[in-house]
């Protein structure tokens, strides 16, 4: 996985551009280019010649499909619906010359800011069950 | 659009209030370069985000700021676990001679980029503290020893332990990335394997079909759990073997003596159980050529974890994916031990070392940490017969003055040894 921060930083970029976008101030594309980029990386959707997350550590899947889940108006309960949804959501932000519409640009904004949320619970985690204090959910005494 | 919330506004005053306690410790005396620089970076870190919420238009919608906010909140919370031990890092009761030597071997495992050292003294009886490195810190290390027993130079040992997760998680060249597929396919092929017990303990009778199982998320959820366990659990045992690699029969000893037979919690499933993780060290030792007790597994005895049917299932494949893959482990710590030597390089250095102490004269002719302290571990074992004329006549008192001996004796030899490489990186 990326530097968990650094995505988490352009997932918070992406929307704030969208809102300088929708409010009808000026914004950088490039910033919305790059969170595509990003995200097609991490998850294989958008690449030529990949399965979509399939082959990729389980813990990156869960925090994709924490996120759409969030955001999805139907039920995501596999990876093909998983893929689905992410291909609208990284397709039209990787494709070149391509305006996205208000409504994709809201759609891409809500998954931004629930991907940023997920990353970040998921980081925290990592941080939260070093051997110091061994916590884990699975403890019960 | 909105104004700015209370809460970007609450958020600028607390990363003002970390700010103004990291310029505070900046003004304190280090006793090594490294935590300096830590708290740099950190005033780097905080001050950009600062900035980056102090800058944000107030055109932004609620929800955005609101992202803003809790990026910042998130590093307080992840940093301050860092910045209390950069403040214990530099108490005077660390021993600073185990810097230099830790260091050295940090420096011959990994890159000297990745070869900043803070080392401190921690407040919970555990060895194993802070693996994974903040990705605003790239390149520290952190090792903490706890407090009652940081001045015990036969612990230094279990320092490898934790530079072995610095290497498994590096980027790019890491272990992980090298053996997370063969973890992913083991746990696969044991869910196949047991499918009607998985069926029932875990999906709770729900039908899902066997060929979903890596499509379907929820059964990705649940296999993905024992992997992730498996991984954890693979990633200790790869940092036992480091240890063992590098230090030898010392680094048992000192697991041994700050172990076992456990420090009373129930298993953690993120780590084997202390007898199999126990084992896999005598498994890795008698690979080396390295003598062991008889009686080592037998000394550990822990809690075993009471778990609900489902958890158990998820653990239990976790801990036959350890079992199985954990032999592997051998190969890449020869892949990625870096410069460091095996003690066996050094193996019959020690006997000198040894009667060099005995003699209450400070190692002075070896290369190698290691060699100073199994001479030491073999001293502390026989402390009965090391004989050192003195005139208490108390056995447990002569015993406790012999120790206080010894541990001066083994930190006075790391001065010596940092003295050595000192010398000779000028003399080259």
């Amino acid at each position: 996985m990326a530097d968990v921060h650094e995505l988490a930083l352009l997932s918070l970029n992406t929307a704030q551009q969208i809102d300088l976008e929708l409010g009808g101030e000026e914004s950088d594309p490039s910033v919305l280019r790059s969170f595509g980029d990003a995200l097609s990386k991490m998850s294989g959707v958008g690449l030529p010649q990949t399965r979509a997350f399939l082959s990729y550590d389980p813990a990156t899947t869960e925090i994709f499909a924490q996120a759409a889940g969030e955001v999805a108006t139907h039920e995501i309960s596999d990876i093909e619906a998983l893929s689905e949804f992410m291909t609208n959501i990284v397709g039209p932000l990787i494709r070149d010359e391509h305006r996205l519409e208000r409504d994709q640009l809201k759609a891409v904004k809500l998954f931004s800011l629930a991907f940023h949320r997920a990353l970040l619970a998921h980081q925290l985690v990592g941080f939260e069950d070093d051997g110091s204090t061994m916590s884990d959910e699975f403890r019960t005494s | 659009m909105s104004s700015a919330p209370l809460e970007k506004e609450f958020c600028i005053q607390k990363l003002n209030a970390v700010l103004a306690l990291i310029n505070k410790l900046l003004e304190s005396e280090f006793p090594h370069p490294d935590t300096k620089a830590a708290l740099d970076t950190l005033q780097t870190v905080f001050s950009t985000e600062l900035n980056r919420l102090t800058s944000l238009s107030d055109k932004l919608s609620l929800d955005t700021t609101l992202g803003y906010c809790l990026d910042a909140n998130v590093r307080i919370v992840k940093l301050q676990l860092f910045l209390g031990m950069l403040i214990r890092s530099s108490n005077l009761r660390n021993a600073f001679e185990m810097f230099f030597p830790i260091k050295i071997l940090a420096r011959q495992m990994l890159t000297p980029d990745h070869a900043k050292l803070i080392l401190s003294s921690e407040w919970h009886f555990s060895p194993f503290t802070y693996p994974v490195s903040p990705e605003e810190l790239p390149g520290f290390i952190f090792i903490g020893f706890p407090a009652s027993e940081s001045q015990n130079a036969l612990l230094i040992p279990l320092a490898a332990h934790e530079l072995g997760h610095v290497i498994w998680r590096r980027k790019g060249r890491g272990v992980k990335a090298d053996f997370d597929p063969a973890i992913r396919d083991c746990i696969l092929d044991l869910y196949r394997n047991n499918w009607t017990r998985i069926k029932t303990d875990c999906f709770d009778g729900r039908e899902i079909d066997k060929s979903k199982l890596e499509t379907d998320l929820f059964t990705i959820g649940t296999w993905g759990q024992s992997a992730t366990l498996a991984q954890r659990q693979l990633e200790e045992i790869f940092c036992d073997f480091i240890g063992v690699f590098i230090f030898g029969p010392s680094f048992l000893h000192a697991f041994r003596y700050l172990v076992a037979p456990s420090l009373g919690k129930s298993r953690s499933v993120k780590y084997p159980s202390l007898r199999a993780r126990a084992k896999y060290m005598k498994f890795a030792a008698e690979h080396y050529g390295i003598p062991t007790s008889d009686n080592f597994v037998d000394g550990f005895q822990e809690q075993l974890t009471r778990l609900p049917k489902r958890s158990t299932a998820i653990v239990e494949m976790a801990d036959s994916a350890t079992e199985q893959l954990y032999p592997k482990l051998i190969e890449l710590v020869d892949k990625h031990h870096g410069e460091a030597k095996p003690y066996t390089t050094y193996m019959t250095e020690v006997k000198n070392t040894r009667v060099s102490l005995e003699n209450l004269i400070p190692a002075a002719n070896t290369d190698s940490i290691a060699v100073i302290v199994n001479a030491g571990w073999e001293i502390r074992l026989a402390l009965e017969k090391w004989d050192l004329s003195l005139r208490e006549k108390d056995k447990q008192k002569i015993e406790v003055e012999k120790m206080r001996i010894l541990n001066d004796l083994l930190l006075k030899s790391f001065e010596v040894y940092e003295f050595r490489k000192r010398l000779k990186r000028h003399a080259t």
